[in-house]
């Protein structure tokens, strides 16, 4: 019998591709287990044998497509073959593709930003030159001084930039998601819009109230967040027929990928889905009207992550009659009322397709920050289109609401 | 009008019955839940809590509290019971309601529920468990003969602040004419200034083992425990020579003890979280350590910690793994505050916790056996802002130190 280990230091050997100085990477692989820490993104302790499951599960798919569109690949150092973290690599229709690393968190700072600067030398080139795709985004921490340098290096640029979002070592740290534009195609389309960001620092002014008090008599039974005119409750089954209706008769387009189609089965089975879980990373409500008892949208927290207190918000107003009479703004109060002070949510964010300048304006009244733009993200009807995002943090929204009451 | 007719657990304006699965519909009133969910939701949860055998939901009783005089539901009350021995109150009201009707409804409940756990189920004690929100005024407990048990700072999210964690307990008089009164815990000052944490987190050089660690310290690290670890921790306790806890040395079946490690860690985010305990120099397993009932709204969790093996204790490597388990609980789970809970009897547990920045939150009496008769619970807090303080305090001395 012999062993067909490879001496350490040599596997990296003959491989044509992601090749680095000092790194190489390769595809996940169910041994990589055992040295869970340095590579998972999660920062729970699991056994190696509950980390194999997790991995069979991804690895385990029907079509192997799927998992060529969503990888999970582990970075190692070419002198020893030793894990030095992973790059999840995400594949959107083989026109941009993201990436996101982790480093071993015990590694240091400055070791952790030489590792994510050559792992972005490695597959930017690769995935622009090779791959052919449009665009390359990566996500990474601000602050890092080598992945600046390379990001630069490599004719990327900062897209946004989300305060606050991420808990390091005990510090509240910024979340910069940077972007590559493939030069074919710069040459083609000419450079997108260049990406605007508030100021990190900010007074914010903005309507917030805080959600009502009131008597059992006249509280709607299923309503958790009540305002002057309308409040939120858990949506419920059936209601999806009401909403697949009221999308198919929509006047307006403002969606980059146009009018959207539910199936009104599948819109119920979601939110009984997400209304089953014990601590949940999706929470949505119905928004409807205090006088009518009438559902006329829907808005939720989305990705919430429980480690780092942070989600996305997203409303729909689902009847065009509602739109632009100040419902959506009441019930976002009501939504970030409940994400900060029922939850204890840090900060949120949102994206918003250059399509729709009327949610924009809405985002800016209530408070957000304009946080930047990804460029070429969609499809709009003179070509491509981006998305501006934006970010709020609980403590300037607390402090809008005591200024709002103080004024009256 | 089910409230008039009912003989017990009725008060002048509330009356309290069990939970039925039509009472899905006004879950907003009462859950424990933060979170909405469609009825069919609701009652699917209530299901699998009622479909039990007699003696479980005779010991986990969810009952709803109701108007008299409309029978609209305003809040519900889990009484959890020990049996023939304790239980322990706890409740939800409306968080819509005004203030003023919250205080109302809190009072009524206090004195419904109190005498009838003392005076018709007979129990010895019973605890009441609050948020510092004013809604029980301290004279109401004290006419009821109540008394602090301990406070737990912090505990809660309460709109934009944080509220401590107030649990009361009640006492049958019968009892403490047999026993005499139970001893009084003692609580530390709320502000207070602790003493340099000198154990931190340690940066894996390039190349250097162990990689299974998740923290490291100067002697030992933090991994996650193996299932297949389980039968030597199952022989560390077959052969544990010190007798140190009220209840007897430990006992359990290894099998079972690996499989729930593997169990907890497929939940993510997880409510319980445990580590195995090595020592750097030889890889040996020498504890388990842990946070259990993790609460991630709430962002608290009790402090686990254990050193399997009677050579490696008193050589503060104790010390080392809990300063290891709190910089990942404070700084990489983000928790705002810690407890711990240990039992009276075992002092040596007891001042590890204040020597390692813990702080006295109070004692609940007669919830064990010991060799005198009745024994108790010492809790303890901890803030993670206490703590941060204390391990910056070190860094700055250590700097100040250094020529």
């Amino acid at each position: 019998m012999t062993d067909d280990t490879p001496a350490p230091g040599t596997r990296s050997e003959g491989q044509t591709f992601l090749v680095g100085p000092n790194l190489y990477v390769r595809p996940v692989e169910l041994e990589d287990a055992a040295t869970a820490p340095i590579w998972r993104r999660q920062p729970f302790p699991a056994p190696a044998e509950v980390v194999e499951e997790k991995l069979k599960e991804r690895l385990e798919v029907d079509d192997g497509d799927e998992e060529m569109e969503d990888q999970l690949l582990i970075a190692c150092r070419r002198d020893n073959d030793q894990p030095v973290g992973s790059v999840e690599l995400e594949m959107d229709g083989w026109r941009f593709g993201d990436l996101r690393f982790s480093s071993d968190p015990l590694a240091t700072e400055a070791r952790q930003s030489e590792i994510i600067a050559e792992l972005i030398g490695m597959f930017v080139p690769w995935m622009l030159g090779e791959r052919n795709l449009m665009t390359v985004g990566v996500w990474s921490l601000a602050e890092r001084t080598a992945v600046e340098r390379q990001v630069g290096a490599l004719g990327g640029r900062k897209a946004f930039q989300f305060r606050e979002t991420v808990l390091v070592d005990g510090r509240r740290r910024d979340a910069v998601f940077y972007q590559f534009f493939n030069p074919v195609w710069l040459d083609k389309l000419g450079m997108p819009a260049e990406p605007q960001m508030g100021a990190v620092e900010r007074e914010v002014r903005s309507p917030a109230r805080a959600s009502l008090r009131i008597s059992d008599a006249g509280r709607p039974p299923g309503a958790m967040m009540v305002g002057e005119q309308v409040y939120l409750r858990a949506v419920e089954p059936g209601e999806g027929k009401l909403v697949a209706k009221w999308a198919m008769q929509d006047p307006e387009v403002y969606y980059p990928e146009g009018r959207l189609i539910f199936n009104p089965h599948t819109y119920d089975h979601v939110h009984k889905a997400m209304a089953e879980k014990d601590l949940p990373t999706h929470v949505r409500f119905a928004i409807v009207l205090r006088e009518t008892g009438e559902m006329i949208g829907a808005n939720g927290l989305g990705s919430i992550n429980w480690v780092h207190r942070n989600a996305e918000t997203e409303t729909e107003i689902y009847r065009a009659e509602y739109r632009g009479a100040g419902y959506g703004t009441e019930a976002k109060h009501l939504l970030l009322e409940y994400a900060f002070e029922w939850l204890g949510l840090h900060m949120i964010y949102s994206y918003v397709g250059e399509t729709n300048p009327r949610s924009a304006a809405a985002l800016r009244k209530q408070g957000y920050r304009d946080a930047g733009y990804i460029g070429w993200d969609s499809f709009a009807p003179d070509g491509l289109c981006g998305y501006w995002t934006f970010d709020l943090l609980a403590s300037e929204w607390r402090a809008a609401r005591d200024a709002a009451a103080k004024r009256g | 009008m089910p409230g008039r007719e009912q003989t017990f657990l009725i008060g002048p304006a509330l009356y309290l019955r069990p939970v039925l699965l039509s009472d899905a519909a006004t879950s907003a009133t009462w859950h424990t839940s933060p979170f909405s969910a469609p009825v069919e939701a609701v009652e699917e949860q209530l299901k699998e809590h009622l479909d039990v055998s007699f003696p479980v939901q005779q010991a986990n009783q969810l009952l709803m509290v109701c108007r008299r005089d409309s029978d609209r539901v305003l809040g519900s009350v889990t009484v959890s019971f020990v049996p023939y021995r304790s239980a322990s109150i706890e409740w939800v009201i409306d968080r819509l309601l005004p203030g003023s009707l919250r205080r109302e409804v809190a009072n009524e409940l206090l004195h419904i529920l109190v005498p009838w756990l003392l005076e018709e189920r007979n129990l010895k004690w019973t605890s009441l468990s609050l948020i510092d929100d004013d809604s029980v005024p301290e004279n109401a407990i004290a006419a009821l003969r109540g008394r602090l048990a301990y406070r737990l700072r912090d505990f809660r999210i309460i709109g934009n602040r944080r509220c401590d964690w107030l649990v009361y307990q009640f006492f049958n008089p019968v009892w403490v004419e047999h026993l005499g009164p139970p001893p009084e815990g003692v609580e530390g000052p709320a502000d207070r200034q602790l003493l340099p944490v000198r154990h931190v987190t340690i940066h894996r050089t390039p190349g250097e083992v162990p990689q299974d660690a998740l923290s490291i310290g100067e002697r030992v690290y933090l991994r996650a425990f193996e299932p297949a670890e389980s039968e030597f921790v199952g022989e560390t306790w077959l052969q544990e020579p010190e007798h140190y806890l009220p209840t007897g040395r430990e006992l359990g079946n290894p099998y079972t003890y690996g499989r729930i490690h593997a169990r907890i860690a497929r939940v993510e985010p997880p409510s319980w979280i445990r580590l195995g305990v090595v020592l750097r120099e030889t890889g040996e397993l020498i504890g388990v350590s842990g946070l259990r009932d993790v609460d991630w709204i709430n962002r608290t969790a009790e402090t686990q910690s254990g050193i399997l093996k009677v050579e490696h204790r008193n050589r503060g490597l104790g010390a080392e793994i809990k300063h290891l388990l709190l910089d990942y609980a404070f700084n990489r789970l983000g928790m705002h505050m810690v407890w711990a809970r240990v039992n009276e009897g075992n002092d040596r547990s007891a001042a590890a916790l204040r020597k390692q920045g813990y702080r006295d939150a109070g004692y609940l009496a007669w919830t064990l056996l010991n060799r005198t008769g009745m024994g108790g619970d010492w809790l303890f807090d901890l803030l993670g802002s206490e703590w941060r303080n204390a391990l910056d305090h070190a860094i700055n001395e250590k700097d100040a130190s250094t020529p």
